[in-house]
């Protein structure tokens, strides 16, 4: 969509450039700050001060000891493991179950499929600190208890993702699929060449926010979990910040090692999670 | 301000009492029953679970290892599976394992959070069940464990492991510079707003001394009784509250705290302290040495000094499940765990806090040095003089409504008399819920 242009309101003035820059400047810094702040703190040595009135982002006597420490403490790595396995049945379960779900309530006609969006729609309500007790008691009965399928498997299927995806789907014009239909596309067929080549952005908003989900839950797992050596990285790196010691710097060390993964899979993904973020909001 | 660990707790009343009463899920009904009387004939055999409360770490992991170790050499043929959850959320966790039937045998908790276990009937009487522990273990401890609405009424609900208190920590530098005593310290208080004026002027309202609004503790400090004499129902809205709410409402009008105190962007006195804007704070017999941790040059300037008015006291204990398998062992294990010579051991470990046993003090020798061994030294009496202010049916919610009352009395827009009589008169109606 284009627009003319006013020359009034569109110039740039110095005072207008200066205000965009400030106010970007100040956003950027409340959002990374927090994070260089732990950034600084990780890397700060034991005999600097930790806590002061004005923030000491660059240590002075910067050292990687608090990162050893980190893993002498807990068996990072294992527990890292585990978090990925998890989130792997998250973000898989997720691509699967909801773009099928997604399409289905877009697409296909069947009876109650109002109904079924509506019921969707609804746990959206439900805040989850209100149902957390019944699924715990549902997972154990299935006998997943204390095992991470049991941490995974509430989360595989999100419904936000589901209306995402079908939001998505929705917005493919109905003439392509109809063609498609005339040409003796199958509905799976037309999923695959039709549907989703037109979604990707979407799903790797799915991708990325199934994962981030996963990664960073700590009260289900917490909840699930009984055995140490199944822990995952959250519940973890709790471990750091016990009843009589508490070393803010080694805590800092261990959630920068949790960061890392969401950032990496963020940066490969970011092309595509601009667009889909684009892509459900604008009905075409 | 308590550590985070200590605030998570307060938010457990509330999602508890829902969720153990409400729903109808509690695990009472199956088999549990505290009242039954464990046979203690016969020698001891097989396996229990004992879960401890974010103490897994590289102090404390090799006491548990060589204390079970110990116990099993003991007992031959019994094994110990030691647990310990991490500190975050160990109410919800504590709920799941209720409502799952995993309660561990012998279990570390809290007074509130036993609380609510004792109320399904998870948790066996130990007054019941061990008949010299009145003799064997602090009253101050024992007596956080004893719930009116649950139980016989005067019956404990866990062994006392570990206690610990707030002891009152000030940055001396920051009174020396603003002209006061560093030796003659606030006992009262009347002196405290009285240094806390000085600070203020001498700095130009830059320092700050105090840096907290009042709370249950203070009221009941000042002679207010938290309950009315039933137990059951709150009556803290008397004149001498009402006087320290106005005390408080008056300082804080005058600029002696910070504007943030009553507001969500305030960090808690602790965080202040560190950052050196604020003279005082309370913190627990350890604040020294976890000080230490996080801001080292901040150490040399604290001077510790006993809590003013009566202390409150923080209780740690070992309970047994009810529906343990293996009741016999459970009980003669949570007693081992909390027999004077471990619990002596364990505080050499815990600085600034001391046992849940009446002879184990005098055999812990603290090995802490400088201020840490004074701190230690003023937690001890600060324990024994001690109490447990917070009754059990206090919730989250009744916090939040307290907070939001004191807010409108210190900012003016209600008189003290009106925000305490809300507070009461909110909080009991939240009770028949």
């Amino acid at each position: 969509m284009t627009r003319r242009r006013s020359p009034k309101f569109d110039a740039v003035t110095p005072l207008g450039l200066t205000l965009r820059y400030t106010a970007l400047c100040v956003v950027l810094l409340i959002t990374i700050g927090p994070m260089l702040w732990e950034l600084s703190t990780s890397l700060k040595s034991p005999f600097e001060d930790v806590y002061s009135s004005t923030p000491q982002l660059l240590p002075r006597h910067p050292t990687l000891h608090n990162y050893d420490l980190v893993a002498q403490t807990i068996p990072i790595w294992h527990f890292a493991e585990n978090s990925v396995l998890v989130a792997v049945l998250g973000v898989g379960g997720n691509l699967v179950g909801a773009t099928a779900a997604g399409y289905a309530l877009a697409r296909l006609r069947f009876r109650g499929r109002r109904l079924v969006t509506g019921l969707f729609l609804s746990t959206l309500v439900l805040p989850g600190e209100v149902t957390i007790i019944s699924q715990y008691q549902t997972v154990t009965k299935l006998g997943f208890g204390d095992s991470l399928i049991g941490v995974a498997l509430p989360g595989m299927i999100g419904a936000i993702n589901v209306l995402l995806i079908r939001n998505a789907f929705r917005s493919i014009p109905d003439e392509l699929e109809d063609a498609a239909v005339i040409d003796g596309a199958n509905v799976w067929q037309r999923i695959r060449y039709i549907g989703l080549p037109n979604v990707k952005g979407i799903l790797s908003v799915v991708a990325i926010l199934s994962f981030i989900a996963a990664w960073d839950d700590f009260l289900w797992p917490l909840l699930v979990l009984q055995s140490p050596n199944k822990l995952t990285l959250t519940v973890g790196l709790s471990y750091l910040q016990g009843e009589f010691s508490a070393d803010p710097r080694t805590i800092a060390a261990g959630t920068m090692i949790a960061l890392v993964p969401i950032l990496v899979l963020f940066a490969v993904l970011q092309r595509f999670f601009f667009r889909g973020v684009g892509e459900g909001a604008i009905k075409g | 301000m308590r550590t985070s660990r200590l605030g998570s707790v307060a938010a457990f009343g509330v999602a508890a009492s829902l969720v153990l009463s409400g729903c109808g899920v509690g695990g009472g009904s199956g088999g549990g029953d505290s009242q039954q009387t464990v046979s203690s004939a016969g020698s001891l055999s097989g396996s229990i679970a004992f879960q401890t409360w974010s103490l897994k770490n590289a102090t404390f992991t090799p006491y548990f290892t060589s204390l079970i170790k110990a116990f099993e050499k003991l007992h031959p043929g019994t094994a110990i599976n030691w647990i310990d959850q991490p500190g975050a959320n160990y109410p919800d966790k504590v709920t799941s394992q209720v409502t799952g039937d995993s309660l561990p045998d012998v279990v570390n908790l809290p007074p509130d959070i036993a609380h609510t276990v004792a109320k399904t009937g998870d948790l066996l009487d130990l007054t019941k069940n061990d008949p010299s522990i009145a003799q064997t273990y602090v009253a101050s401890g024992l007596s956080a464990y004893e719930y009116k609405d649950t139980g016989t009424g005067g019956d404990s609900f866990a062994f006392p492991w570990y206690l610990g208190t707030d002891v009152n920590y000030w940055n001396k530098a920051m009174l020396a510079k603003d002209g006061l005593s560093t030796t003659d310290l606030p006992t009262s208080l009347d002196q405290l707003i009285a240094d806390a004026k000085i600070m203020h002027d001498k700095s130009g309202g830059k320092d700050y001394l105090m840096s907290r609004a009042p709370g249950l503790m203070d009221f009941a400090n000042a002679g207010a009784p938290l309950l009315d004499s039933a137990g059951t129902a709150f009556a803290f809205n008397t004149p001498a509250a009402v006087k320290v709410l106005q005390q408080y409402t008056a300082a804080y009008q005058a600029g002696y705290l910070p504007s943030n105190v009553l507001t969500s962007t305030y960090e808690g006195n602790s965080a202040l302290f560190l950052k050196q804007e604020v003279a005082w704070t309370t913190g627990g017999g350890n604040y020294i040495q976890s000080t230490e941790q996080t801001n080292p040059s901040l150490v040399s300037s604290i001077v510790p000094s006993a809590a003013i008015g009566t202390p409150p006291l923080y209780v740690q204990g070992i309970s047994v499940s009810s529906k343990s398998r293996n009741l016999p062992l459970a009980l003669a294990f949570a007693e081992y765990v909390t027999n004077s010579a471990n619990q002596a051991a364990f505080i050499q470990l815990a600085q600034g806090f001391e046992p849940g046993t009446k002879d184990a003090s005098t055999l812990a020798a603290t090995n802490d040095v400088g201020m840490q061994a004074q701190a230690s030294a003023i937690a001890e009496k600060d324990v024994e003089n001690g109490v447990n202010f917070t009754p059990p049916i206090w919730t989250s919610a009744m916090d939040t409504i307290l907070n939001q009352q004191i807010a409108l009395a210190m900012t003016g827009k209600e008189s003290a008399k009106t925000a305490l009589d809300n507070v009461v008169t909110q909080a009991n109606a939240l009770l028949g819920q």
